[in-house]
């Protein structure tokens, strides 16, 4: 069952200097139960794009295209109908959990608040009733219910937020780089708690991030993002095994593990999203550019099974 | 040439926290975060060496420290580099000119008005000459001046019993004694000035007074401050050996010594985006960092304040770190560069000093995956380039293994395992190192698996845990690692988080009601049976986890409070275990 269903998505942001293209033309679907990894480098728009599915872009963001949740249309359905998704339908979690917790409340009232705005008439005890079952899910004492923020670890501060996220079990589950902050260790226990939830809650979860180590071992399907575009797309375990886009080969070979050898680096820098390259914007970094790369943007393609490429090397 | 560059011995780094008045009164005084606490390690010359841990283990302060950019409350740092040019070099500051011409003047008066009465004059003109030399001898010049005026009193007083030729000869001398007197006052009252102005500690002011300057070679970092030695003596010039001696200073702060070490080790930082100041060119950021270390020419000039051959080397610097062309990134804002970019000024300036070792924090972390490598290439062939050591600090056991020669895994302020880096990854011995290594994500997914994760996380650096620190999260932990009250309240929590205990919590809950203090936590009965409390309790500890419930002393009712307390922990001491150190009972 497709659960999000994203389709030539467009964001920009007014500037100055003019619009920045942040998201061309994407297209994405998750499905009910599964993980989508949407990897990139920094700028890349992989945030801007989590951020658009909830409509929390601030207000020099224009979207156009569509996004299909919960029988709505998420690019026009308006302001009051958005509210009743998000937190209730569709959830997010960001990277930095102290940010986004208010040093000012207890984890009480974090949890009151959301409950009451989607339930004004919410009772107090059944609203506590469910917090403790999502706090238990996330493995929260619930006798720390009325301490603040700052008494949590960087982990824990991180599972308050994903059992904030879980309280009206949500379909969806958009994670916007939610361990980037947290220490090796702590990463892998979020990761994993992540997991089991998505299974036990049968949640699709939009896993954005930047390290490909995460998305090998926590997402079914992956899409890589460049320059506002998504370049490739499809199960995680084809393009680990076989990564067609130059884009997706380059950040593979540069990913630092245990086993690696020799360093792999993709020569020069991500693009200024304000004046992006002509064309495919990888191709100045590009190791198999030909002329044809400097023209228009290349097709989107599907050489395999599954598989989506935006790439002049795969013509359709 | 010495081949161990940095020493470290039970290096301890505490930072305080602030407390009001009132807290400290109730809370039993100051109290610190424990940041490192504890660690020896040694660095040679040539090699990169891998600080590596979680956030919060102290390897950025103890990579700090090497540079003095930490209080430091125990132990000490040895850094010892090879001599870079024996040749003292003269500070003369204008406050030292103005001091000097001041005290020429009047001894040369002086040296007149005694020339003037004659013999003693004659007889003083060595001691005059002493005068002139700004140093230690200043004080025996002081000494002969008061000698002299009272010498001069006692044959004026004599002067009645003597016969007739030595009464004329006590006559003159009384003369000349009282003539000099102004003078003799005058000259130790400006002596005793001088030596007010140059007496104090600090160490510039030492500079001050003896007018010289080696370049120092060896610099020992301890809580009083930088004790810098100079050269030791059978390197030392006979003129260095008569004239300055072996020399060895206290400072805190800011000091001529401090600048000298920062000549030698230099810092490149986590995040290059705060590390640049934004409102300079990349020239200015260079030029800044190239003028304030240029070695210092005779007569207090920096040897190269010429500013076209600052910008040249500012061009090279640019150019080595593969910014090209140069000059075009030399006119740049650093804000209109790319982090990676931002990165490479920021090694440049690390360089401009030309530094011996490079303590890099977290040089890669903030980059892009996929520029990653670069920068790391670009530090490993700069080490070649320019004969670096690195100090090189990383959460990224992976990194850390392409690029480090030897590391030492920290966690909470103690090293627990170091040695030579392709052992320690083939064969990890300590349950953290093994920890860590298990929690980095593998880029395969044909290759998932289930992760054993340790428990819970980092505690708090203020109150760490007894024993072996890593025992509250350690799957292999022994009965004697340590564990304490708080261990036992800990799993009590935890347990509790599961509905099918609540019968347990409403007896023996809440959390707050129990205290830990030492080795033992107890809560008070009053509110409940003593019996069923202690029965609750001992059937808690059946179900905890072997090396907690083995740890127990004893679980007894003290007048009013049902304490469990545990047995102290074994001693935990750093042990060579198949060619590296590790901390950990279990050898």
């Amino acid at each position: 069952m497709t659960l999000l269903d994203i389709e030539g998505l467009n964001v920009s942001y007014a500037s100055r200097a003019g619009p920045i293209r942040a998201v061309i033309s994407a297209d994405l679907k998750i499905e009910a139960g599964q993980t989508l990894g949407l990897v990139g480098e920094s700028g890349c728009g992989k945030s801007t794009l989590g951020k658009a599915i909830l409509r929390i872009l601030p207000d020099t963001a224009t979207v156009t295209g569509s996004i299909r949740f919960a029988g709505l249309d998420l690019v026009t359905a308006e302001e009051p109908a958005l509210r009743k998704i998000r937190g209730r339908n569709a959830s997010l979690i960001f990277q930095d959990p102290m940010t986004r917790l208010d040093p000012l409340m207890t984890v009480r009232h974090h949890f009151l608040e959301l409950i009451r705005a989607h339930e004004p008439d919410a009772d107090e005890d059944d609203a506590m009733k469910r917090t403790r079952r999502v706090l238990t899910a996330v493995r929260i004492p619930p006798d720390r219910l009325d301490q603040f923020p700052h008494e949590f670890s960087g982990g824990m501060r991180q599972r308050i937020m994903i059992a904030l996220a879980l309280v009206f079990n949500p379909t969806l589950l958009v994670a916007d780089e939610p361990t980037t902050s947290l220490d090796v260790i702590v990463e892998a226990q979020i990761l994993q708690l992540l997991d089991s939830i998505k299974n036990e809650f049968e949640m699709g979860v939009l896993l954005i991030t930047h390290n490909l180590g995460l998305i090998a071992e926590y997402a079914e399907e992956m899409a890589v993002m460049y320059a506002g575009h998504i370049a490739e797309r499809g199960p995680v375990r084809d393009v680990f095994k076989e990564p067609l886009h130059p884009y997706t080969k380059g950040l593979l070979d540069s990913v630092i593990d245990l086993e690696t050898r020799e360093l792999h680096s993709i020569p020069g820098q991500p693009p200024d999203l304000l004046q992006p390259p002509s064309g495919c914007p990888f191709h100045p970094r590009c190791p198999s550019a030909m002329p044809v790369c400097t023209g228009a943007f290349p097709p989107t393609t599907r050489p395999r099974r599954d598989r989506t490429v935006a790439c002049y090397l795969y013509p359709g | 040439m010495p081949d161990v560059l940095v020493r470290v011995r039970d290096l301890k780094v505490y930072y305080p926290l602030f407390r009001g008045f009132v807290q400290r009164l109730l809370g039993g005084g100051a109290r610190f975060v424990r940041a490192v606490d504890g660690i020896s390690f040694e660095v040679q010359r040539g090699e990169v060496f891998g600080l590596v841990g979680e956030s919060g283990c102290g390897k950025s302060t103890a990579g700090r420290s090497l540079m003095g950019l930490t209080p430091i409350e125990e132990g000490e740092i040895v850094l010892e580099f090879p001599s870079a040019s024996a040749k003292p070099q003269f500070i003369r500051p204008r406050e030292l000119k103005m001091a000097c011409v001041a005290w020429w003047a009047v001894s040369a008066a002086y040296l007149a008005t005694a020339t003037y009465y004659g013999v003693s004059g004659s007889a003083l003109f060595p001691f005059g000459l002493v005068a002139t030399v700004p140093g230690p001898y200043v004080d025996a010049l002081g000494i002969v001046g008061s000698v002299q005026v009272l010498l001069g009193l006692a044959l004026w007083l004599l002067r009645p019993w003597s016969r007739r030729p030595a009464r004329l000869v006590a006559g003159i001398g009384a003369a000349i004694a009282f003539a000099s007197l102004p003078w003799g006052l005058l000259l130790f009252g400006v002596e005793v000035g001088i030596l007010v102005y140059l007496g104090t500690p600090d160490p510039s002011g030492l500079v001050r007074r003896q007018g010289l300057l080696l370049p120092a070679t060896k610099f020992t970092l301890t809580k009083d401050g930088i004790l810098e030695g100079i050269p030791r003596a059978e390197q030392q010039t006979w003129f260095e050996r008569w004239f300055i001696g072996p020399r060895t200073v206290r400072t805190a702060g800011f000091s001529w010594v401090l600048k000298q070490l920062r000549g030698k080790v230099q810092i490149v930082y986590q995040d290059p985006h705060a590390a640049l100041n934004p409102a300079l060119t990349v020239g200015e950021l260079l030029r800044h960092a190239l003028q304030a270390h240029a070695p210092i020419a005779p007569g207090g000039t920096r040897a190269s304040s010429r500013l076209e051959e600052v910008n040249a080397k500012a061009l090279k610097l640019l150019d080595d770190v593969g910014l090209r062309p140069p000059d075009q990134f030399f006119a740049k804002q650093s804000t209109d560069m790319s982090g990676g970019q931002k990165q490479r000024v920021v090694i440049a300036r690390a360089l401009a000093p030309k530094p011996l070792l490079l303590v890099a924090d977290e040089p890669v972390a903030m980059l892009d995956m996929s520029i990653r490598a670069k920068v790391l290439e670009l530090l490993l062939d700069l080490k070649e380039k320019y004969g670096l050591t690195y100090v090189f600090i990383t959460h990224d056991l992976a990194t850390a293994k392409l690029v480090c020669d030897r590391i030492a895994i920290m966690y909470l302020g103690r090293l627990v395992e170091a040695g030579e880096a392709r052992r320690i990854y083939a064969d990890p011995k300590h349950p953290y190192t093994r920890a860590l290594l298990q929690a980095i994500p593998i880029p395969d997914p044909s290759r998932r698996t289930k992760k054993e994760l340790p428990k819970g996380e980092v505690p708090d650096a203020v109150f760490p845990p007894a024993g072996c620190r890593f025992h509250p999260r350690c799957p292999v932990a022994l009965p004697t690692c340590g564990w304490e009250g708080r261990d036992f309240l800990d799993y009590l929590e935890e347990r509790w988080i599961d509905p099918s205990n609540s019968d347990e919590e409403a007896a023996l809950g809440p959390i707050e009601d129990w205290k830990s203090e030492d080795l033992g936590a107890s809560r008070s009965v009053r509110k409940g049976d003593p019996e069923v409390i202690v029965a609750r309790v001992q059937a808690a500890l059946k179900e905890a986890p072997k090396p907690l419930a083995e740890a127990v002393d004893r679980v007894a009712l003290e007048l009013d409070r049902v304490v469990v307390s545990f047995r102290p922990p074994a001693r935990l001491e750093p042990k060579e275990v198949e060619g590296r150190i590790v901390e950990c009972l279990l050898y």
